[in-house]
């Protein structure tokens, strides 16, 4: 996913949607935030040396900012206060801030901060699609409305 | 867990009302802006505090009178013949004011956008 939708169109350069981000969220929520962590910097490392961004900025920026990212999703998850959609959201919502911090020192500049707010609103707009996925990605694996439960002889 | 809960709702208000507040906070900085005049490409004059002031050539001949109060700027009194600089009306930051004969130019002050470190 992280590597098809470098090719689908976004409105700031060099930005992406972040559709891969949710299955580091179904991570965080239902595996934990050592799994969720590691899911994150696999995706983003890997993801990178496929599209030939490793170790660019960009890949720093996505690094850090996924794996700040699985780890507010995996602290909040534990508190049971938020749903898939509020995580997802908060997940975003840290994921750009980092990755916008983490650019403005790579290039020494305040003028990448000008991005986040477009970041941030088209980033929800992905962390509500995220929160689906990784919802349905939950209902697919645990078999709640999808799978048999045989507990009582047919 | 459930995809969607009411408090789901309120994390997205709140955040989006808080980046809001920065962000009405950030423009509302901006607006102390100040403005030059130019003569003859030169920055003859910074406009910082609201006021009318002469403009005038080196022989001392008053070529117009520029106007401040703090937000906008015009001129009036233009010694120019077609007074397109007048007709300019009131200028706003990132406005400019152009007079050819009088070789005025009033324009914003860039303020140093990029901090680099």
């Amino acid at each position: 996913m992280f590597i098809i939708e470098k090719y689908i169109p976004y409105p700031v350069p060099a930005g992406k949607w972040g559709f891969s981000n949710f299955v580091v969220l179904f991570a965080a929520i239902n595996l934990g935030i050592i799994p969720a962590v590691i899911i994150g910097a696999l995706k983003s490392l890997i993801g990178s040396i496929f599209t030939g961004a490793i170790f660019t900025p960009t890949f720093f920026m996505g690094f850090f900012g996924i794996i700040v990212a699985a780890i507010v999703e995996g602290l909040l998850s534990k508190t049971k206060f938020l749903g898939y959609i509020g995580l997802s959201f908060l997940g975003m919502f840290f994921n750009n801030l980092t990755q916008v911090y983490i650019g403005s020192l790579l290039i020494s500049s305040n003028a990448i901060f000008s991005f986040l707010p477009l970041m941030i609103i088209l980033g929800t707009i992905s962390s509500i699609a995220n929160a689906y996925l990784a919802k349905k990605m939950e209902e697919v694996l645990y078999g709640n409305n999808f799978g048999f439960k045989f507990s009582k002889k047919n | 867990m459930k995809l969607f809960r009411k408090s789901d709702f309120l994390i997205i208000a709140f955040v989006f009302m808080i980046l809001l507040v920065i962000f009405l906070i950030i423009n509302i900085g901006n607006n102390g802006s100040n403005f030059v005049v130019k003569l003859d490409g030169k920055e003859i004059l910074e406009l910082k505090n609201p006021g009318s002031y002469e403009i005038k050539n080196t022989d001392g001949k008053l070529l117009t009178i520029v106007h401040f109060d703090g937000k906008f700027v015009w001129v009036s009194d233009s010694s120019c013949p077609l007074k397109i600089c007048e007709k300019t009306g009131k200028v706003s930051k990132g406005g400019k004011i152009i007079c050819v004969p009088n070789k005025i130019v009033i324009e914003t002050k860039k303020t140093q956008e990029l901090q680099t470190w």
